[in-house]
């Protein structure tokens, strides 16, 4: 089949993709609809090469959030924490927390793993940048269903009562993730570039866990408790676990207006990303 | 009309790179913020740390044109082709691209080294853009062009790094673009892969695509490429026809080795009367106070004063035209009579000796010299291919058994491609073969016969 050409003209100017607003907007749509059988084999290639060389394998994908649970109710078990008023017992309040915390910290670490895994062929290929975003929502998705899974075993075993509105918990679990994602893609040009920003990642990680309600209830008064009241990411941890186990609904409203600011910063995000990613391998060089 | 279709268009192109990482990096986190505004960082200078990696540079490729790009490491050639593959943006000038693109570069790099051959292979061919389906269709090509039958479901770190670059190559050789960018590939693999690379080059050449090759190789841009572009600093030095690009680039790296091994000190001393006769001086003197008994055995002394090599016209040069005539005037003085004093000249190629003119074969001259006086060695048609040479002097007493003086080179002459039109130039490699082969050139005829009956005549043109 004959190709007409034009349509595949490009030109490269120093001017900023920006000035073509209509061009800039085609592109990120045609990629991303190119990059996704990409984004799929750069999934398998990147969880394949992840635990093949490890004993435990897949086991690494549910060990974090069972050991945090288990040193937070350690210490609950030694009256180190307080930790009244839950509405439920102190372990699925702190499985729940950490399971769901765990789709936010998961999202965030996963756009600059994805680019730093692929650099060798980022800076010699040039083929659909879209392929990284989508693999690093691929990941965080394929940690979501274990992680979900983990969390239903485990309130099996405790003998938890789950609330009729448990599914509905899949709204703000989604919008944990987009959250974390839209931090971790507006981190990305930064990212790519220095490494303190991936070493920072760690930190940032602990220090956000700290101030959100994930091992215990939000003091009422007090700095911490101020952090936690204004924390965007509290409402959803809390509505996540009304939903399973309470079925109280009324965070859900926060919860659904923080997803549509997410969605609006991980388009800025995605663009950013574009714009980024030739400077990125300018700079990384070969 | 699209026969002739401008597929890669290059207009003053260029782009800046710092040296120095930390303000690299600084550099680039203010150029996403300039992009990210809509603004261009620093349009057109330098900060500060930077140099411009390719600086004005244009050319276009049509269709079925393949473009060499040749030049010394780190004259700008990869950066370009990185360019040209849309991974880097300008910082000036602008680049069009019509139709698909890709390059055929050494992907090897990208394996990841716990996955098998096969999986690196599926990556790879979708990276490039590839389908499932095509993947699994040309799957087994790829595996038996980079015959790997036997490894292919390995873990990549147990390959060679020649077995992964030319898996790197097989996947991309499967590729049918409208530009193709190569970069040095066929620099990988034995001798038997190399040929296959250069099979499946030589088909892409004649498939009517536009191409561009970086390569180090000469032979290759001559056989291969249609046009070629120099590159130096970043900057075009010659752009136009292969075979005029790399003459001047032949020339231009014979004359920075004449140039290198005069700065060496190697006793080059051709150029000027004063220069050789200073030198000559040096030499003497030294060689006077070393070795005084034999320098003046039976009284006879001769200072060598100048060499020149003179070129057709009768004046000292340097350079001589592609089979022309040469001659080289040798000043000398004798404080006391010389008897039959014998002349011979050496010349040489790399230190390798050529031939000599030599009295020793030629007879004795006049009966004796005395006083200052020049003697000169005529060659009618030096049949030497265009290179640098040396020519080496000594000189024999009249038995010739004593050295007169110590065996030395006296000048050095570059034998150009000027004249080159002399001589039939129809080979795929005829300017690097003739100016990188064996230094001497010989006139023949090639004769074809079917049976008894002449069919095919081949003259090597040369008068």
């Amino acid at each position: 089949m004959p190709r007409d050409l034009h349509s595949e003209e490009r030109t490269y100017t120093p001017d900023s993709e920006l000035r073509h607003p209509l061009r800039l907007i085609r592109g990120m749509g045609s990629d991303l609809v190119a990059a996704r059988e990409l984004a799929w084999r750069l999934f398998v290639r990147d969880t394949a090469a992840q635990y093949r060389q490890s004993a435990l394998g897949y086991f690494w994908v549910i060990l974090p959030p069972l050991a945090t649970s288990a040193i937070f109710i350690l210490l609950n078990s030694a009256n180190v924490l307080v930790s009244n008023n839950l509405g439920m017992s102190y372990p699925v309040y702190v499985l729940t927390g950490t399971v769901f915390f765990g789709l936010f910290s998961d999202g965030m670490a996963a756009p600059l793993k994805t680019v730093t895994a692929s650099r060798p062929l980022l800076i010699k290929v040039r083929f659909p940048r879209e392929a990284l975003l989508l693999t690093a929502w691929a990941q965080t998705l394929l940690g979501f269903i274990i992680r979900i899974a983990l969390l239903a075993v485990c309130l099996v075993l405790l003998r938890t009562h789950v609330a009729p509105t448990a599914p509905l918990a899949i709204i703000p679990a989604v919008g944990l993730m987009l959250f974390g994602i839209m931090v971790g893609v507006l981190m990305v040009p930064l990212g790519a570039l220095y490494q303190d920003i991936t070493l920072g990642l760690v930190l940032l990680t602990s220090a956000l866990m700290l101030v959100t309600p994930v091992a215990f209830a939000p003091p009422s008064s007090g700095v911490l408790g101020t952090i936690m009241h204004y924390n965007p990411l509290s409402p959803l941890v809390l509505c996540a676990r009304d939903l399973v186990v309470t079925g109280d609904t009324s965070n859900l409203p926060a919860t659904l207006a923080i997803m549509g600011v997410c969605l609006v910063l991980f388009v800025i995000g995605w663009v950013l990303f574009r714009l980024a990613v030739p400077i990125i391998v300018e700079r990384l060089g070969s | 009309m699209t026969g002739t279709a401008e597929l890669v268009v290059c207009s003053g192109l260029s782009k800046r790179f710092c040296r120095r990482l930390k303000r690299s990096l600084w550099y680039g986190v203010r150029d996403v913020g300039a992009e990210a505004v809509g603004r261009r960082s620093a349009p057109g200078r330098l900060r500060r740390d930077e140099f411009w990696a390719l600086d004005d540079v244009s050319f276009t490729v049509r269709r079925g044109e393949m473009l060499g790009l040749i030049g010394q490491n780190g004259s700008g050639k990869s950066t370009l082709l990185k360019m040209l593959n849309g991974l880097m943006k300008p910082d000036g000038g602008a680049l069009t691209l019509r139709g698909e693109v890709q390059a055929l570069i050494e992907l090897g790099a990208g394996f990841n080294p716990i996955l098998s051959g096969r999986e690196n292979v599926r990556i790879n061919a979708s990276v490039l853009g590839l389908s499932k389906a095509q993947t699994d269709r040309v799957m087994p090509d790829i595996v038996e062009f980079a015959g790997l039958e036997e490894f292919i479901d390995a873990p990549v770190q147990n390959y060679s790094s020649g077995m992964k670059a030319r898996l790197g190559f097989a996947v991309v050789s499967q590729l049918d673009p409208d530009v193709l960018l190569i970069d040095e590939v066929l620099a990988v693999g034995d001798t038997a892969f190399q040929e296959k690379c250069m099979r499946r080059m030589d088909a892409l050449r004649k498939s009517n695509k536009a191409v561009v090759f970086v390569t180090h190789s000469l032979y290759q841009v001559e056989a291969l490429c249609d046009t070629a572009l120099w590159l130096e600093h970043g900057m075009v030095r010659e752009y136009g026809p292969a075979g005029d690009v790399v003459r001047s680039y032949l020339d231009d790296q014979e004359l920075r080795a004449m140039r290198d091994s005069a700065e060496e000190g190697v006793a080059y001393q051709g150029r000027g009367t004063a220069a050789t006769r200073a030198f000559f001086d040096a030499r003497d003197a030294a060689g006077v106070d070393s070795e005084p008994a034999r320098a003046r055995r039976d009284g006879e002394v001769v200072t060598i004063e100048s060499v020149d090599v003179l070129s057709p016209d009768g004046a000292p040069c340097q350079e001589l035209p592609f089979l022309s005539e040469c001659t080289i005037r040798i000043r000398y003085h004798c404080e006391q009579r010389l008897n039959e004093p014998l002349f011979n000249l050496r010349f040489l190629h790399g230190g390798q000796r050529l031939f000599e003119a030599s009295m020793l074969i030629d007879g004795p001259g006049p009966h004796s010299v005395e006083g200052s006086g020049i003697v000169e060695c005529h060659i009618p048609l030096l049949p030497l291919t265009p290179k640098v040479y040396e020519v080496e002097l000594f000189v024999r007493s009249g038995k010739g058994t004593v050295e007169l003086i110590d065996t030395r080179i006296v000048a050095r002459v570059r034998v150009t491609d000027e004249g080159l039109d002399a001589v039939a130039l129809r080979g795929p490699m005829a300017i690097n073969h003739l100016r990188q082969g064996s230094p001497f050139y010989v006139p023949r005829t090639w004769r074809f016969y079917q049976g008894s009956e002449l069919t095919n005549t081949v003259e090597s043109r040369y008068s």
